[in-house]
């Protein structure tokens, strides 16, 4: 027997005092205990036990981020109001920090304006990492019925404009590059009405201006009401209204948008899209467009390269999950989560199903779906998940994930939700998964007790370097709550880069760039872009955790045209700027 | 008993009062310390060891079974509907009058459970087991219940295994074990379920699928692709067969093959639902008018409209104002031959929600058994243009417009119908119809050739085309045509013709 299993009467009554204690954070916190998981402590606390030092901490009222949502919910229960709303991260004014932009509903559905409605918000990043309103000044309020978000340099002037996708009318506004920002949806010719949800930039023409995929959802009406297995109201779920098609806008450069989904092939099939990603995930060296569909087999739109698109997804193991099943859904990621150098694709469903993990085979091989051995199918099962990304929390060099979570289908008021009724039968707590760099996630639970202790509906999701310091912060929007961002302070267990990959002719970053940084003989690849998670955009940068490795050797970067060039190697711990034609070109 | 008795029987039953001494006193007050400070003692192992013990792992089946106090599960009911609040409520009453009898704990839990409420069914299924702990249902309907709770697989997966013990020969419970399993990443495990249920049954094509696909992802292709064929023969219609065979080809290099497949899972809905005759004894209890609604869907489309007009009934009593139902009750009694009814209930359908187009496509098809052919033209155009891309919307309103007699524009919609999707044999008979009247003969030939492409058997396409041959004097083709009918169809009135043409041969 260790020393420290043995304990006097004294230790035991303390350790029920601490017990009474620790349980009741935690319950509080509406989080699991694991007494047992290494935990990072620091400091005591007033009863003089050691608390444990949470790797997120929540900064929203610090920074002055007043946002809280409106959904608009009368107790009609329509759709619309359970499935918003979106988040983005970026630098609207060129300033070198990140600001927030948020998307809102409304009183009324779709587009009922009454006085005073809520409207989308911009908030502003001061030098002192406060936040500041700019709603009026930028011309971002958006008043429509508010989904998601998407960001890019549509004009090629280096600075982000932004697509805002509603239930109604979508908006398209150009940035001024004076801070102020103009509707530009009818010079532009978009005319994506309907209900929209995710949207991601991309080039897939290789004709340097950046297209866009607008994910669609339902064709929604207010007649239907829809009631559970005991005969209660409840929101209908996707098979209740017909699915739309999704919409492909290619950027003809001249500030104009074509709607080429019929000739892309898109136009044909409707399958309730709700996420998007952009990747090259055949490795051709072309974008490619993969959808995550509610209810429906999930789309992965292989580029033909010649301005179509062919669904592959049943043929690359990516449309059904392994039991054969169309699943719920919402948010979608694709990254290299083993650490093979391959591009994975993990997505969010509804409670009853799994997340779901599809493994890259490596190759051409396609994918198999992982999610029951990674460890993220089990544990998700209870859960309905929405917003989504990896990231490496705490610098070992791997990709942890974290999912947001917030019901669709009413169930018992959560005991500890934040939020009160209704929306307490819709709340859940939030999961976060460490990667232990063999394919494997585990659930954390005690060092993200407090990312997880707002028990709310939450569903948009972005992620960047909100201070500057080298790891990536997070922004969770939730229906009818506060918007809440919290700053990294996990422990670092290695260094850090952050790549921006400039494309110089086009005068913004290389949306679609692949970036491969080599340290000890290992390849990590990280994809320039911020199109991801659910209704929701983050910054685009690269971020990299390196482990222990102060250096990184070289780095690889396959550009959006095709063209490769390696850079040399540089000091870890900095964010660098590569320069397409400033490296070596490869083969 | 009277207040008064209990008191007389009180002062007869006390013992003599005893004035308890200083020592006394300090005696029990030290025993009493004593006690206090065994307990916090106690508390405060019991706590350490709290302290100490892993993360909450899933009971196993002889703990989570064990009984203590029994607590009915407490449940708002107020938004429920009254038949399910009715229900609830009397099974209720039964475990308060009887809680010691497994049936009623049982029943209560099936009740909960047939109505998707699963955590309070779990709790009384257990206070079942703890007194039936043998008994195979109870452990099947708990592991159910419970696997889809936040860490519950594990729990589930000793269920299945322990019922596994107590009926080793149901082929659904191993069919859940592997999904459980799958859902865990056991996919070895997973397999070794699935192929257990096949082995107790051989025509399972939801157990050949998924022993398909869990081989699939352990590598082993050329078996996967064995089952997965097996399947696709038991299901043709199952869209995730074709889906897997693709993924399989795929990854052999098949790639025409595996296109071919993923073509016809697009086309295809899942199809194949796990047969489990013993959950449907749980199932059966669901009342409520959405549980009504989902059976009706499926006895439609099995067939059965008579059952299916029993539960849509019931769904309408809550749900009138709701434009499908009223449809799928429309649909039903067309079916049955209750034409006035049906004809009343498309009707509110489209009353209620003129964009219903399977009401309008409907009534079209019933006004025009009619002959109100302005009436059937109307709803059936409707029917068409709410859903442009339906190849059969657009050929009822082809075949109504022809036998109005405006055939050009029933050509049209039949042209129409063709680009969209490939036709049935019928269609083609009635479009060769249309293009004979307007003179088209060679084009109506076609269409006839087409018919009977499609359906070999098909008698009236026969007779058709024999009648073109007739009318262009190829006699002898004419002849083989009927006869070709007739022997498909012996009273088919081909034979009129035939005899028509052997009695002009024999003058």
């Amino acid at each position: 027997m260790r020393a420290s299993d043995v304990l006097t009467q004294s230790d035991a009554v303390r350790r029920v005092i601490q017990v009474v204690f620790i349980c009741g954070f935690l319950i509080t916190a509406g989080c699991p205990t694991n007494t047992d998981a290494p935990a990072d402590t620091t400091g005591t606390n007033a009863t003089g036990t050691k608390a444990v030092r949470q790797w997120f901490t929540e900064i929203t009222s610090h920074i002055g981020l007043d946002f809280t949502h409106e959904s608009g919910a009368k107790g009609d229960l329509l759709l619309p109001e359970i499935m918003l709303s979106g988040a983005a991260l970026f630098d609207y004014d060129n300033d070198g920090d990140l600001d927030i932009y948020l998307t809102n509903g409304n009183y009324e559905l779709p587009e009922a304006r009454v006085a005073e409605s809520p409207v989308n918000r911009m908030y502003r990043q001061e030098a002192d990492g406060s936040f500041v309103d700019v709603t009026e000044e930028s011309g971002l309020g958006d008043g429509g019925y508010g989904m998601g978000v998407a960001v890019g340099d549509i004009d090629n002037d280096g600075d982000l404009d932004v697509y805002a996708t509603n239930y109604g009318r979508d908006r398209l506004y150009r940035n001024r590059g004076n801070g102020t920002f103009e509707d530009v949806t009818d010079a532009a010719g978009i005319t994506v009405d309907g209900w929209s949800s995710s949207a991601a930039f991309f080039d897939y023409d290789r004709d340097g201006w950046l297209d866009l995929y607008v994910a669609r959802y339902l064709d929604f009406n207010n007649f239907d009401h829809c009631y559970d297995d005991a005969g209660r109201p409840v929101y209908c779920g996707p098979k209740s209204f017909p699915p739309i098609p999704d919409v492909l806008l290619h950027n003809n450069g001249d500030g104009t948008f074509s709607d080429v989904s019929e000739t892309a092939g898109m136009a044909s099939v409707a399958a309730a899209g709700l996420g998007v990603v952009c990747e090259d995930l055949n490795n051709d060296g072309w974008q490619d467009v993969y959808v995550a569909n509610d209810g429906h087999a999930n789309q992965l739109w292989l580029n033909q390269t010649d301005g179509t698109f062919r669904d592959v997804a049943l043929i690359m193991g990516v449309a059904l999950n392994v039991d054969g099943q169309a699943e719920a859904g919402m948010g979608v990621i694709a990254a290299d989560l083993d650490n093979d150098a391959g591009i994975d694709l993990f997505m969010t469903h509804l409670a009853g199903e799994t997340n779901t993990l599809y493994r890259h085979r490596g190759g051409s091989g396609g994918f198999e779906d992982a999610s029951g051995a990674s460890g993220l199918g089990s544990t998700s099962i209870a859960y309905t998940g929405f917003g989504i990304a990896a990231f490496d929390a705490e610098l070992d060099g791997d990709l942890d994930i974290l999912v947001v979570n917030g019901r669709v289908m009413r169930t018992d008021p959560r005991p500890g939700a934040t939020i009160g009724p209704p929306w307490d039968r819709y709340a859940e707590p939030n999961l976060f998964y460490l990667n232990d760099g063999h394919s494997s996630f585990e659930l954390s639970h005690d060092p993200v007790a407090a990312l997880c202790a707002p028990i709310e509906v939450s569903r948009g999701l972005a992620i960047g370097d909100i201070d500057g310091d080298g790891d990536l912060d997070l922004l969770i929007s939730n229906i009818q709550g506060p918007a809440r961002l919290y700053r990294n302070d996990a422990p670092r267990r290695g260094n850090w880069l952050m790549i921006r990959a400039i494309d110089p002719q086009l005068k913004r970053d290389a949306i679609g760039a692949r970036v491969s940084v080599f340290i000890d003989g290992r390849q990590i690849v990280r994809t320039i872009g911020s199109g991801f998670s659910y209704l929701s955009s983050s910054d685009s940068q690269a971020h990299f955790g390196l482990g222990p490795a102060t250096r990184i050797e070289r780095i690889e970067v396959r550009w959006p045209n095709g063209l490769q060039e390696r850079f040399p190697g540089a000091p870890a711990d900095q964010a660098l700027e590569i320069v397409r034609g400033m490296g070596e070109v490869m083969p | 008993m009277s207040s008064a008795t209990r008191h007389r029987r009180h002062r007869f039953a006390s013992p003599p009062a005893r004035r308890p001494t200083a020592h006394r006193t300090g005696r029990l007050c030290l025993w009493m310390g004593l006690v206090v400070l065994l307990i916090l003692v106690v508390a405060g192992i019991v706590a350490t060891m709290w302290v100490k013990r892993p993360m909450p792992q899933p009971r196993p089946a002889a703990a989570a079974t064990a009984r203590t106090s029994p607590r009915i599960p407490e449940l708002d009911t107020s938004e429920m509907e009254p038949r399910v609040r009715q229900a609830i409520r009397q099974a209720r009453a039964a475990v308060i009058a009887q809680p010691d009898s497994a049936d009623v704990w049982a029943h209560l839990g099936k009740v909960l459970d047939a109505h998707h409420l699963r955590r309070r069914a779990a709790l009384c299924y257990r206070e079942a087991l703890a007194l039936e702990p043998n008994d195979f249902r109870l452990t099947y309907f708990l592991a159910i219940a419970g696997e889809l709770r936040e860490g519950g697989l594990n729990e589930a997966i000793v269920l299945f295994e322990k019922a596994a013990q107590l009926n080793s020969e149901y082929p659904p419970l191993y069919m859940r074990l592997g999904d459980a399993w799958l859902r865990l990443g056991r996919v070895d495990r997973a397999r070794d379920a699935y192929l257990r249920s096949v082995e107790l049954d051989a025509d399972s094509a939801i157990g050949h699928r998924s022993v398909g696909q869990t081989l699939l992802s352990l590598g082993e292709r050329a078996e996967a692709i064995k089952h997965l064929q097996r399947a696709a023969e038991l299901a043709p219609d199952d869209g995730p067969v074709f889906g897997a065979l693709a993924q399989a080809y795929a990854r052999r290099g098949q790639l025409e093959r595996a296109e071919e497949a993923a073509q016809r899972s697009r086309r295809s809905e899942a199809t194949i639902l796990l047969s489990d005759p013993i959950r449907r004894e749980v199932l059966n209890l669901g009342i409520s008018s959405q549980i009504c609604w989902k059976r009706a869907q499926r006895f439609i489309q099995s067939g059965r409209y008579a059952g299916a007009i029993t539960l849509l009934k019931i769904t309408e009593e809550t749900r009138a104002d709701n434009p499908r139902i009223q449809t799928a009750l429309g649909v039903c009694y067309a079916r049955t031959g209750q034409q006035a009814l049906a004809s009343l209930h498309l009707r509110q359908a489209i009353h209620l929600d003129d964009e219903m187009g399977g009401a309008h496509a409907e009534l079209g098809a019933l006004l025009l058994v009619e002959e109100r052919f302005d009436k059937a033209i109307h709803h059936l155009r409707r029917a068409a243009e709410l859903a442009p891309d339906h190849a059969p919307a657009h050929a009822r309103l082809a075949l109504a417009l022809a036998q109005s007699g405006n055939l050009t524009a029933a050509i049209a919609e039949f042209e129409r119908a063709a680009s969209l999707a490939e036709l049935d044999a019928r269609t083609h008979l009635n479009w060769g119809s249309a293009l004979q009247q307007l003179g088209k003969i060679e084009a109506a030939m076609q269409q006839y050739r087409t018919a009977i492409e499609l359906r070999p058997d098909y008698a009236a396409a026969y007779y058709n085309l024999g009648y073109v041959f007739e009318e262009l004097g190829r006699i002898d083709e004419a002849i083989d045509h009927y006869q070709q009918a007739i022997r498909i169809e012996p009273g088919h009135r081909a034979s009129e013709g035939l005899k028509r043409l052997l009695d002009a041969d024999d003058h």
